[in-house]
C-alpha cells in the first residue's frame, strides 16, 4: 500500500502538495484497512488482537515521509481510526485514548530512529537493524502500552488486569511492527522479481526456496490436528528455510517471508489450525507472538549481516574490475613477490608483455631475470635486492627479450611490505610497457636531430653571400637559400629544374641546360659561368656556379649541392682591362710603353690569380659541401669572445695559418684585423642589426701581409651557445687593379691636359706677355722719371704699385699653368663652379680672341657648391671650350659664339651648358663621342672627351652632348651639388680664400 | 700750317698695358687718348687732329688689322704703330703692306716704342703739311679765269706766247697779259715756280697738247 504512495509520488515529484495529499490519503486508507484486519484477527470474544497492523502502518508512514509531514499523517489517520473503531462499536472515549496511544507509539519509534538514522532504513546494516529493533520494535510499544492499558482501564473496556492489558498490547504491537513495517519500508519502491534480473541458478534457488517455505509452513501450521500431535521440534521446520533466505537472499525476501509466515500462523491459529490452539485464546496468542518474535529478531539481524557482507564483497569486486581496466588501459600489470619463498604472482598484463607463459604464478626472481635483456639483467636484480635490503621503493627500467625475438621496454616499480618485526615479507608492484613511448622518444630525438641539422645547414646557407642550392639526382632543384629568395623576390622555394632559367641570359640558357644535364650523370664537380639578371638589377651579372654531388656508399649520386657566386666585378674588371689594353696597344702603344708595362704586370697578376684559383678549386672538393666549396674564406666562431670553431681552406690560404693553429682562439689573440677598433665597430654594428653585409676590412695574415677583404656574416646558434658564421672575399687584387686603372686614368688625364695646353700655348704666351709688357714699360718709365729733375716720387710709387700688380698677375697665370701641367692626386674641395668656369675662360681668353669667338656668360649667381677637383674640372671646361672653338672654325668670324650657362637642377645637381654655333655633332658620332681614341679632328688624339667623361663620372656626375635646333652643339655637364648644410663651411672657406 | 698739338691714340684691351703706355707717352710730353676697344676709339676719333695711332693687333670683336682696314676704307690717313703679344709673320706683313709705320712685339723697349711713335707723328706732320700746300695752290688756281687757266696750261707745256696766241687765235699781247695775271694770281716768281705749283696741284698739260707740243719740237729740230 505504501509502495503505491511512493510510486505515485514519483509522478508527483514536482507537485509536493499533491504528493502530501496522496500520502495522507493512503496513510488514512492503510490505517483503516489495518484496523479492520486487526479486528478480524481478534480472538473472539476477547478484545485482544494477536496482530494490530495500524500502528505499524502509521510507523512506516512516518518513517517514509519527512518529519514536517508527520502532523498531516497523524491527522489523516484520525478519521480512519474514528471510522474503524466506531464501526466496531467502541466507545468514543476509548477510541480517542487508543488514537493517542497509537500515535505516541508511532511517534516515539519514528522520532528516535530518525534521530539516530537520518537516512531511510534498508535493513542492510547490523547497526540499523539493532536500532530499529530497540527503538521502534521494543521501546515504542513498551512506553505506549502503559498509556494504552491505562486508557482501557479508565474506559472500563474489557475486563483484564492492567498488566495483562499492557503485555497483550505490547506483544501484539511488537509482532505487528516486525511483520508489517519492514515490508512496507523495503517495498516502498515497488516489487521486483529477483530471479529475472539474476542469473538462472539464482532463479532456480529462489523457486526451490519458495517451495520449501510453503511446504514447511503448510505442513506445520495449516494442518488441522491436535495441539499435542505436533512435536515441538516441528516448530523449527520453517527456521532453516527462513535462515536460508537471510543468508542467501536479501532483507526484502526475509521481510516478505516473515510476513507470510506470520500471516499463515495467525490465520491458522484463528481458524483453529496449527500448533497454537490448545490453550486459552490469550495463551495461544501470546505463544504465537513470542514464537514469531523469537524467529524474527535473529532473522533480521542475520539478513542485515549477510547483506552487509555481500555489499562489501560487491564493492571489492567492482574495485578490482576498475583497477583491472585501468591497468589494461595503461599497459600495466601488477605483481606480487613473496620474498621469503621467492614466489611471484602476476596479473595478465605482464604475461602479455613478456610474451611467454614463463611468468606464471610461482616463478621467482631468477626466472624473471632470465627473461630480461642480458644488458639490463644485473641492474634490475640489483635494484630489486637493494629495495628489499634497504627498504627503499624499487624502480627500474629494463628491456624484455621476448621469445619471439621482440625487445620491449618496461618500467618496474614496487614497494616492500614488512611484517611486525620489520622483516621484508612481500613486494608488490607494477610493470608497465613503455615500448611505444620509447619508440616515440627515439623517433622524436632523431627528428629533432635531423631538424637541428637542417636548421643549421639552412642558417649557414643563409649566411653565405652567394646563392646556395641543392638538387635531386635528376637535376630538380629543391632548395635555395635566402640570398636566392631575396634576389628573385620570391620567398617560396624554387621548384623544378628550370626555375632559374628565366633569370638566365638568353644566350646562356641552352648551354647551361645542356651542360647541367650532361653533368648529372657524372659524379664530378660541375662548374659553369653564366649571366644572371634579377628583378632589382640593371644589367646581367656574371655568376660562377659550382655544384658537387653527394654520393652514397654504392657511389650513386643522391644529391647535388651548389653555389652561385657573383663574379661580375672580376669579369668586368677583366673585360675592362682587356678592352683598355687592346686599344692602348693599338693606338698609343708607342707613346705609353710604361702603361703597357703596367698592363702586362696586371695581366700576369690576373692570370696568376686565375691559375691559383683554378688550382685551388680543383683541390678543395672533398669537404663539407657549402663550407668547403665556397670560393670565399669562411669561418665559424662561437661564444661572446668569438673563439674560432672551424675555417675553410680558403680561409687558411688567405690568412696563412694552419687550421690547428687558429681553432679555439679568437681574432684578437691572433691579431687578424689590421684595424682593431674598426673591426670592433663592425662587430657592434653586427650586434645591432643582426648581420653584416659586404663590409670592407683590412686583415693581417700570419706573415704580417695586409690584405683587403669584403666580409659578410651573421650570428648562428649552436644549441644554446651563440656563434657567428662569416665569409671573406679577398679583394686586394681587385682593389689594386682599380687603383692601377685609376692611376692610368689620371695619367691619361694629365697627358690630355698637356696636349690641351700645347694647343693653347701661343695664346697663353700672349696672355703672359700682357703683364710683362706693362711691367717693362712701367719700369722704363720709372727710370726716365728718375733721370728727371725734380723727381716725381708719387708717380714712381704708382708705377711700382702697378709693377707689383702686374707681376702678381703674371705669377697667377704661371701658377695656373703649372697646376694644369702638374701631375697630382685629385684634391676634392667645395667649389663654386662659376669660379671654375671663369678660370677656364681666362686660360682660353687669348685663344678665344685669336679665333674671333665671342663668349656669352649666363651664370647663376646662387649656384650650389660642388665637391670637386679644381684643376680637373678646369680641364673639362677648357676641353669643351677648345672643342667648341674648333667646331666653329668654318664659321665667319662674327658667327662664332660660345655660351656658358650654369644653374641648379631640381634634384640638387649643378649643371653647366656649353653651347656653340659650330658644325654640330655628326649623327654617326653621337654614340662614340665619349669613347677613347674617337676623334673627328685631323690631329686629335681622341682622348679629350673620354677623359672629360671619366673626370665627370668620378665626380659622381655625367656629361651629355646634343645638337642645338638652330645649329651647333651643346654639352651638358651635371655634377652632384653639396648639401645645403655645408653652406656655412663654404662661406668660411670662400672667406678664407678671398681674405688670403 | 696748323698749330694743333699731335695726339697719340692708344687702343689695347689690356688696361695695365694701356696705363703704362699712357704714362710713358705723357712723360715724354705727348698728348694721349687711350681706348680699350676699337669701337670706343672710332667713336671718339677725329681725323683732322694730328698725331698717330698705337694699336694692339689682338682685340676682342674687331682686330687691329680690321680697324686698319676700316680707317683706310674711310679715306682717313692715320699713321699706325702696331703692337702685339704674339708676332706672326702673316699679320705683320699684312699690317706693313697696309701702311703701318712700325710693328712692335711685346714686350718692347721704351726707346723703340717712342721712336716709332715719333716717326709716325712726324710722318703725319709732313703729310698734313703737303696736304695744306696743295690746298693753297688749288685755292690760288681757282681764282684764275678760264682763259687764264687755258693759257697757264699752254705755258706749263712749254709753248711760247706766239705759239699760244696762234693756237688760241688771239694776239700775242693778249696772251702776255693773261700769262702775267696767272703768274700773279699763283704767287709764282718765275716760270719754273709756276710749273712746279701747277704740277703739285695736279693740273698737268693736256695729253694731246703735250704730244702735239713734242711732235712739232722733234720735227722742228
Amino acid at each position: 500500500m505504501d509502495k503505491q504512495v511512493a510510486t505515485e509520488a514519483k509522478y508527483l515529484d514536482s507537485v509536493p502538495n499533491a504528493r502530501l495529499m496522496l500520502a495522507a490519503l493512503l496513510t488514512g486508507a492503510g490505517y483503516y484497512i489495518g484496523t479492520r484486519v486487526g479486528f478480524a484477527l481478534t480472538f473472539e470474544p476477547n478484545p485482544i488482537s494477536i496482530l494490530w497492523p495500524p500502528n505499524a502502518i502509521l510507523l512506516a508512514a512516518l518513517l517514509v515521509t519527512p518529519t514536517s509531514w508527520w502532523m498531516v499523517m497523524l491527522c489523516a489517520a484520525f478519521p480512519a481510526h474514528l471510522a474503524a473503531q466506531t464501526q466496531s462499536g467502541v466507545p468514543i472515549g476509548m477510541v480517542l485514548g487508543w488514537f493517542v496511544s497509537n500515535c505516541s507509539e508511532a511517534l516515539i519509534g519514528a522520532a528516535l530512529l530518525r534521530k539516530f538514522v537520518p537516512e531511510r532504513i534498508r535493513f542492510d546494516s547490523t547497526r540499523h537493524v539493532i536500532l530499529f529493533l530497540f527503538l521502534c520494535v521494543f521501546l515504542g510499544p513498551f512506553l505506549s502500552s502503559f498509556l494504552d492499558a491505562a486508557f482501557v482501564r479508565m474506559a472500563g473496556w474489557g475486563d483484564g488486569g492492567y498488566w495483562q492489558l499492557w503485555s497483550t498490547r505490547f506483544f501484539s504491537n511488537v509482532l505487528s511492527i516486525l511483520a508489517f513495517t519492514p515490508v512496507l519500508l523495503l517495498y516502498d519502491k515497488g516489487f521486483s522479481v529477483p530471479s529475472v534480473r539474476s542469473s538462472w541458478p539464482r532463479g532456480v534457488e529462489g523457486v526451490l526456496w519458495a517451495l520449501a517455505l510453503l511446504v514447511a509452513i503448510a505442513g506445520v501450521f495449516i494442518n488441522e490436528h491436535d495441539a499435542g500431535a505436533i512435536a515441538p521440534q516441528a516448530l523449527y521446520a520453517p527456521l532453516p528455510i527462513l535462515l536460508w533466505a537471510a543468508v542467501r537472499f536479501n532483507p526484502k525476501v526475509v521481510g516478505l517471508s516473515f510476513l507470510s509466515v506470520t500471516g499463515i500462523v495467525i490465520w491458522g491459529a484463528v481458524h483453529g489450525q496449527g500448533p497454537f490452539v490448545g490453550s486459552s485464546a490469550a495463551q495461544n496468542a501470546l505463544s504465537i507472538q513470542i514464537f514469531l518474535i523469537g524467529i524474527a529478531v535473529p532473522l533480521f539481524l542475520l539478513a542485515a549481516e549477510a547483506e552487509e557482507r555481500r555489499k562489501v564483497q560487491e564493492q571489492l569486486r567492482r574495485k578490482q574490475e576498475k583497477l583491472g581496466l585501468a591497468l589494461d588501459a595503461a599497459r600495466m600489470g601488477t605483481w606480487e613477490w613473496d620474498i621469503r619463498q621467492d614466489h611471484g604472482n602476476w596479473s595478465s598484463e605482464p604475461v602479455r608483455m613478456f610474451g611467454t607463459r614463463q611468468g606464471t604464478p610461482g616463478d621467482g626472481a631468477e626466472t624473471l631475470s632470465g627473461m630480461l635483456h642480458p644488458d639490463d639483467r644485473a641492474a634490475t636484480l640489483r635494484a630489486l635486492h637493494n629495495a628489499v635490503r634497504n627498504g627503499l621503493s624499487y624502480e627500474s627500467e629494463f628491456r624484455i627479450l621476448r621469445p619471439d625475438g621482440e625487445v620491449r621496454w618496461a618500467i618496474g616499480k614496487g614497494a616492500v611490505l614488512r611484517d611486525d618485526a620489520g622483516d621484508p615479507v612481500r613486494m608488490v608492484g607494477i610493470n608497465f610497457d613503455i615500448t611505444d613511448r620509447k619508440h616515440a622518444e627515439t623517433s622524436a630525438r632523431q627528428e629533432a636531430a635531423l631538424r637541428e641539422s637542417e636548421e643549421r645547414f639552412r642558417q649557414m646557407a643563409d649566411a653565405i653571400p652567394q646563392i646556395v642550392w641543392s638538387a635531386r639526382p635528376d637535376g630538380y632543384i629543391d632548395y635555395a637559400n635566402r640570398k636566392w629568395q631575396e634576389l628573385t623576390k620570391n620567398h617560396g622555394q624554387p621548384e623544378g629544374d628550370d626555375s632559374w632559367l628565366p633569370f638566365l641570359h638568353p644566350e646562356d640558357r641552352r648551354r647551361c641546360t645542356e651542360q647541367w644535364h650532361a653533368a648529372l650523370s657524372t659524379p664530378r664537380i660541375f662548374e659553369i659561368e653564366y649571366r644572371l639578371l634579377f628583378p632589382d638589377w640593371d644589367a646581367y651579372r656574371w655568376h660562377l656556379v659550382r655544384a658537387a654531388p653527394v654520393l652514397d656508399d654504392a657511389g650513386n649520386i643522391v644529391r647535388w649541392y651548389g653555389t652561385s657566386t657573383d663574379i661580375d666585378d672580376r669579369k668586368n674588371a677583366e673585360y675592362a682591362l682587356q678592352a683598355m689594353r687592346d686599344k692602348l696597344e693599338q693606338r698609343v702603344a708607342e707613346r705609353t710603353s710604361e702603361l703597357r708595362h703596367a698592363n702586362e704586370i696586371l695581366k700576369a697578376q690576373i692570370g696568376e690569380r686565375i691559375r691559383a684559383e683554378e688550382a685551388e678549386r680543383m683541390s678543395e672538393a672533398r669537404f663539407s659541401k657549402v663550407f668547403r666549396l665556397s670560393p670565399d674564406a669562411m669561418f665559424v666562431s662561437c661564444g661572446v669572445e668569438g673563439r674560432i670553431l672551424d675555417v675553410n681552406d680558403r680561409w687558411v690560404k688567405l690568412f696563412g695559418y694552419e687550421r690547428a693553429e687558429v681553432i679555439g682562439k679568437n681574432a684578437s689573440e691572433l691579431n687578424l684585423y689590421a684595424n682593431e677598433p674598426g673591426f670592433h665597430a663592425v662587430l657592434e654594428r653586427c650586434k645591432a642589426c643582426g648581420f653584416i653585409r659586404d663590409v670592407e676590412l683590412e686583415i693581417r695574415s700570419k706573415t704580417g701581409a695586409l690584405r683587403q677583404v669584403i666580409c659578410s656574416g651573421e650570428p648562428i646558434l649552436f644549441g644554446d651557445e651563440a656563434g657567428f658564421i662569416g665569409s671573406m672575399r679577398d679583394v686586394t687584387e681587385q682593389r689594386q687593379a682599380e687603383h692601377d686603372a685609376q692611376r692610368q686614368r689620371e695619367e691619361l688625364a694629365h697627358l690630355t691636359r698637356v696636349v690641351l695646353l700645347g694647343e693653347l700655348s701661343g695664346a697663353l704666351a700672349h696672355e703672359l706677355n700682357q703683364p710683362l709688357t706693362a711691367i717693362l714699360i712701367n719700369a722704363q718709365t720709372a727710370r726716365r722719371l728718375l733721370a728727371r729733375d725734380p723727381c716725381r716720387l708719387d708717380e714712381i710709387r704708382d708705377i711700382l704699385d702697378e709693377i707689383v700688380d702686374e707681376d702678381k698677375r703674371a705669377g697667377e697665370i704661371i701658377r695656373r699653368l703649372r697646376a694644369l701641367f702638374m701631375k697630382g692626386e685629385p684634391k676634392l674641395q667645395p667649389l663654386d663652379i662659376n669660379e671654375v668656369v671663369h678660370e677656364a675662360l681666362d686660360l682660353a681668353h687669348a685663344d678665344l680672341i685669336a679665333r674671333n669667338v665671342a663668349v656669352k656668360l649666363d651664370l647663376d649667381s646662387r649656384l650650389a657648391r660642388v665637391n670637386g677637383d679644381r684643376v680637373q674640372l678646369q680641364q673639362v671646361f677648357l676641353n669643351l671650350i677648345i672643342n667648341a672653338c674648333e667646331a666653329m672654325n668654318a664659321n665667319i668670324p662674327s658667327g662664332r659664339r660660345l655660351v656658358f650657362t650654369t644653374g641648379t637642377t631640381t634634384d640638387r645637381h649643378v649643371q653647366i651648358l656649353v653651347s656653340d654655333t659650330g658644325s654640330g655633332i655628326a649623327a654617326n658620332a653621337v654614340d662614340q663621342l665619349f669613347e677613347s681614341f674617337f676623334t673627328t679632328k685631323v690631329h686629335g688624339l681622341g682622348l679629350g672627351l673620354s677623359i672629360s667623361g671619366a673626370i665627370v663620372t668620378e665626380h659622381g656626375g655625367r656629361i651629355e652632348a646634343s645638337n642645338n635646333p638652330g645649329g651647333g652643339a651643346t654639352f651638358r655637364v651635371i655634377l652632384p651639388a653639396l648639401p645645403a648644410q655645408s653652406e656655412s663651411y663654404d662661406e668660411q672657406y670662400s672667406h678664407r680664400i678671398s681674405g688670403g | 700750317m696748323m698749330n694743333n698739338i699731335p695726339i697719340v691714340y692708344l687702343v689695347d684691351d689690356d688696361p695695365a698695358v694701356l696705363r703704362a703706355l699712357t704714362r710713358l707717352l705723357q712723360l715724354e710730353d705727348m698728348t694721349v687718348r687711350a681706348f680699350s676697344s676699337p669701337e670706343a676709339f672710332l667713336a671718339h676719333h677725329d681725323a683732322t687732329v694730328p698725331g698717330c695711332l698705337v694699336l694692339d693687333i689682338r682685340l676682342p670683336n674687331v682686330t687691329g688689322l680690321a680697324l686698319q682696314q676700316v680707317l683706310l676704307g674711310s679715306g682717313c690717313e692715320r699713321f699706325i704703330v702696331f703692337i702685339t703679344g704674339y708676332g706672326d709673320i702673316s699679320s705683320s706683313v699684312q699690317a706693313m703692306k697696309a701702311g703701318a709705320v712700325d710693328f712692335l712685339i711685346k714686350p718692347f723697349h721704351d726707346d723703340d716704342f717712342l721712336a716709332a711713335v715719333r716717326v709716325a707723328i712726324e710722318k703725319d706732320r709732313l703729310a698734313r703739311e703737303s696736304r695744306l700746300q696743295l690746298q693753297s695752290i688749288q685755292q690760288r688756281m681757282a681764282t684764275l679765269t678760264p682763259r687764264e687757266h687755258e693759257v697757264l696750261q699752254h705755258v706749263v707745256s712749254g709753248r711760247l706766247n706766239k705759239q699760244i696766241a696762234a693756237d688760241l687765235g688771239t694776239a700775242e699781247k693778249t696772251i702776255k697779259v693773261h700769262r702775267a695775271r696767272a703768274m700773279e694770281k699763283m704767287h709764282a716768281g718765275s716760270l719754273a715756280e709756276l710749273v712746279r705749283l701747277t704740277v703739285q696741284a695736279g693740273v698737268g698739260p693736256p695729253e694731246h697738247t703735250h704730244d702735239g707740243l713734242l711732235a712739232p719740237d722733234k720735227s722742228g729740230s
